[in-house]
């Protein structure tokens, strides 16, 4: 039962009520052109790039075992990839970095209590993405084991995999779990939806996730 | 900024009409001065009667429309500039005292501090007087007990402090004959008045703090806190109210008036005029004294929004959380002349450190952020100022040999920072005891209970509590440092120590690349990274132990303060390139918190580490600066965000918390055309400045920390 994680942020105040930590997962059915997590889409771990990073030094290129980087200027050949990880350990100046690491909702936990004293004013953990509730078993592990230390829980989700969450949240150990969607309700109507989404939405049941709300 | 227009315009434009011309109370004062060391009369009586002949001659001016008798030409006396004759005569007499008392250690503080390693000095300024007693007393009632005292048992002490005293009484009429001869009878009355019987109105109480702010500045003493503000000028508040000499109206006005005196006086230029508020009144069980006056106050704080005065607020879990999200809401609009203070933490610090539990309602940060007991201590919280990255640099000097091992090198450091620490303590103690020499205060000392009881000077430690205090700076830089070396040179073998001192002594220059690799790998302070946190916790510890068992000549000894204001950009002109990725002479870490850009995880992270050091080991303060960017704190979230960090922060252990929300764009624009941004205040240290007042060293800093921050 694992999570894939794109970052885990700290005091963030705009993921829900109050002071809280954010986890961001990696991995989402849709692609819509607005989103403004694009390394969460796969959900699969990605090499990012830092162009502003770069110095040039080429010892990216050295290490590569694979032939996936080239110098002056750089470039990524991402067929050739591995995600090894030898060109993020090689470049010291932060240019490069693996987006994307499996936890458990066991190894999530104490990186999450760190800050549960910023969340007595009302705030606590939000589980963003990309798509929570494509991992909502193991959300509503984390979820549960959150709750045993009193944790209030967000999980902003796009309502895709609202019908799969019902039966982890509604009916699963982390029932009493606070959920909110994530949706931009001018958007999700007719064929709107269908342009800006290359059509991969389903909203088969937008009555269903506000039933799960309340 | 009405009020601060017109305030600025009662200085600059003011007409002196009594008094004589700046060179001739200069040389009427070193008179008194040369006169005096001929004189069979102890040093103490001679300041007094310098104070007099400052205070007899300095020249005053009233304007028609102002609120309070308040321009006194006092630059010429400025003992904050170093251009006044007493401040020169200090100066002459701090380094004569020296040179004939220990000049090994004299010579030691200057050569140490050449390499940025450690100054001590007689720190003669940082401490309070005890504004009860000025309130409550009033003038006549401080006379009236240096005589009785005196009568009783005549000594220099006592004649000194009738001397002053009396010098405070004359100020007073003298500034009352020249509002009368301005026409400001109303002014003339009152002041005749504060001569004869103490403050009644709060009016007269604020016109009473002024002259006495005066007073004892002109004497040779920052005065560092006026007091508990709320608590102390309540009284006379509700008098006017309950008499309908005042209505909330009038009075908000009124305190818009007397706080922008402060900014006018000193054009934002000086370290601001600290006021208390809140925490917890005498007497048990424990309530929180926040009032209407409390509200008032921070009401006409926000409405001047300048620079000084600069508030403090002494928070505690009763602390009512309006208040708190009025200072937020202030620090949104960028008028953030505030710290926070964790009102138990400062308690418990106390009372480990022997304070009475009656006494510690009368907690007051001093300066900026160091806790002492008002009226019954002496803080001279900057006793001494020391490196705590410099031990680092000397693991590489010339011919010391590379350590074999981490656990060596480790090893190095904190006998390096033992022997320095205890060097300059040694020295520190004789400063200590050459105060009474070089400055004996005697209007500061009428103000103290003790000292009056006891017939001793503050200089001669008559007050209750005496206590030095030690900044100890430079704490992430060393932390960083030393876990760069043993990441570097240690576990990875990337290179031997003695090509990192090649290195080092070449400013990185040719390997940028294991700049940024010792800038971004090894484990860093202010991320909650156990093993940074802990090698942090051991280094203050140490420091802890070896300030508060060193030998004072103080009762109550030397005290740690984990701050470093902005003498880290000093300390950091002194010194090489450091293993952190620090470039020779750039600034080292400031106050307790993170490295420039080392913050991985943000404040919470700088949070996490903090609540690993035992704060209440830091007597002498300690306090972490927050740099957020305005978007982060805009709005009711952000308003929110900040009461519940302070909350969270003091929950968790932290004991002072200041905050800046700069964009670095908007500063730079401030650069390029100052006159644009000539309001836009910064949080520089304990104290806020005009950006564009600052030198461009420190315009720069505050850029690169609102860069870190992601502004």
């Amino acid at each position: 039962m694992k999570i894939p994680v794109a970052a885990i942020r700290r005091l963030t105040l705009h993921d829900g009520p109050g002071t809280r930590t954010t986890v961001f997962v990696k991995g989402c059915p849709l692609h819509c052109h607005w989103c403004h997590n694009p390394e969460c889409l796969s959900a699969r771990p990605q090499l990012l790039f830092h162009d502003n990073l770069c110095a040039g030094c080429g010892k990216c290129a050295d290490v590569c075992s694979h032939g996936a980087h080239t110098s002056a200027p750089h470039a990524i050949d991402r067929s050739r990839r591995r995600l090894c990880g030898q060109c993020v350990e090689a470049c010291w100046h932060g240019a490069l970095e693996i987006c994307g690491r499996d936890y458990t909702p066991e190894a999530l936990l104490p990186l999450l209590l760190r800050d549960a004293a910023f969340y007595e004013s009302g705030g606590g953990v939000t589980v963003s993405g990309g798509e929570p509730l494509l991992y909502a078993e193991a959300v509503a592990r984390l979820f549960a084991l959150l709750r045993g230390h009193g944790v209030r829980l967000v999980p902003s989700a796009s309502g895709e995999s609202a019908w799969k969450a019902a039966k982890c949240f509604v009916f699963g150990s982390a029932a009493d779990a606070e959920l909110t969607g994530d949706f931009d309700l001018s958007a999700i109507s007719g064929a709107r939806i269908k342009h800006l989404d290359n059509g991969n939405l389903e909203l088969s049941v937008p009555g269903a996730f506000v039933v799960i709300v309340r | 900024m009405m009020n601060v227009e017109r305030m600025s315009a009662t200085f600059d434009e003011a007409r002196f009409s009594d008094g004589l011309p700046q060179a001739e109370v200069n040389a009427t004062i070193r008179r008194v001065y040369e006169n005096g060391e001929h004189d069979v009369a102890p040093f103490a009586v001679t300041r007094a009667r310098m104070l007099a002949c400052a205070l007899e001659n300095v020249r005053l001016a009233v304007g028609r429309n102002d609120t309070f008798a308040s321009v006194v030409e006092r630059h010429y006396l400025d003992s904050r500039y170093g251009v006044g004759e007493i401040a020169r005569i200090q100066g002459e007499r701090a380094e004569t005292v020296a040179r004939r008392d220990f000049p090994e250690g004299f010579a030691r503080t200057n050569s140490a501090w050449a390499e940025g390693r450690f100054f001590t000095q007689a720190d003669l300024s940082h401490t309070s007087p005890d504004w009860d007693r000025i309130l409550s007393l009033g003038i006549p009632g401080l006379l009236a007990e240096a005589e009785a005292r005196h009568a009783a048992n005549p000594t220099p002490f006592t004649e000194s402090v009738i001397i002053a005293c009396h010098a405070f009484h004359d100020f007073a009429l003298r500034f009352a004959s020249v509002c009368d001869r301005e026409g400001r009878h109303d002014l003339a009355t009152e002041l005749s008045a504060l001569a004869a019987r103490p403050p009644e109105t709060l009016h007269e109480a604020l016109q009473l703090a002024i002259l006495y702010w005066h007073v004892q500045e002109t004497e040779g003493e920052w005065v560092r806190s006026f007091g508990i503000f709320d608590r102390q000028y309540l009284p006379f508040l509700e008098r006017d109210l309950a008499a309908g000499r005042l209505t909330e109206e009038s009075a908000e006005e009124l305190l818009v008036a007397f706080f922008a005196f402060f900014h006018a006086e000193s054009k934002g230029r000086d370290a601001g005029a600290p006021f208390c508020f809140g925490g917890y009144l005498p007497g048990e069980p424990l309530r929180d004294g926040c009032n209407r006056l409390t509200r008032l106050a921070w009401r006409a704080f926000r409405t001047l929004g300048t620079p000084s005065p600069k508030f403090s607020i002494r928070v505690n879990p009763d602390t009512p959380r309006e208040i708190l999200r009025f200072a937020a809401e202030c620090i949104q609009e960028g008028k953030n002349a505030m710290v926070f203070a964790n009102e138990p933490l400062v308690r418990k610090a106390m009372l480990r450190r022997g304070k009475a539990p009656a006494d510690l309602a009368n907690f007051i940060p001093i300066g900026c952020y160091e806790p002492a007991i008002m009226g019954k201590e002496l803080s001279c919280t900057m006793q001494c100022v020391f490196n705590l990255s410099k031990p680092v640099e000397d693991l590489f000097a010339d011919g010391a040999a590379a350590p074999a091992t981490w656990e060596e090198a480790e090893e190095r450091y904190f006998a390096a920072l033992e022997r320095d620490l205890r060097e300059a303590l040694a020295i520190a103690r004789r400063w200590e005891r050459a105060w009474n020499d070089i400055n004996p205060s005697p209007m500061l000392s009428a103000t103290m209970a003790e000292c009056m009881e006891r017939g001793l000077d503050v200089s001669q430690f008559g007050t209750k509590y005496a206590t030095s205090g030690v900044v100890c700076a430079g704490l992430a830089t060393a932390v960083d440092s030393l876990l760069a070396i043993r990441t570097m040179v240690f576990d990875r073998g990337m290179l031997s120590f003695d090509d990192f001192r090649a290195v080092l002594l070449a400013d990185w220059e040719g390997r940028e690349d294991l700049r940024q690799f010792a800038l971004r790998r090894p484990p860093k302070w202010g991320c909650g990274d156990e093993t940074a946190d802990a090698l942090a916790r051991r280094i203050c510890d140490l420091a802890a132990d070896l300030i508060e068992k060193a030998q004072s000549a103080k009762p109550g000894g030397f005290q740690m303060g984990l701050w470093s204001i902005d003498w880290c950009i000093g300390i950091g002109s002194k010194m090489k390139a450091t293993p952190d990725g620090r470039h020779a002479g750039t600034p080292v870490s400031k106050n307790s918190g993170a490295n420039f850009g080392a913050d991985a995880e943000g404040p919470a992270g700088v949070v996490e580490s903090l609540s690993r050091l035992d704060h209440a080991r830091f007597p002498d303060g300690a306090v972490l600066d927050v740099m957020l960017p305005p978007r982060t704190i805009a709005g009711e979230e952000g308003a929110e965000f900040l009461v519940n960090f302070v909350r969270t922060l003091f929950a968790r252990g932290g004991q002072f918390v200041h905050f800046n929300s700069l964009s670095a764009g908007k500063l730079r624009e401030a650069q390029r055309d100052p006159t644009k941004y000539r309001n836009l205040q910064v949080r520089l240290c304990g104290w806020n400045v005009r950006f564009v007042d600052l030198d461009r060293a420190h315009q720069d800093w505050i850029i690169r920390e609102a860069e870190g921050s992601g502004a």
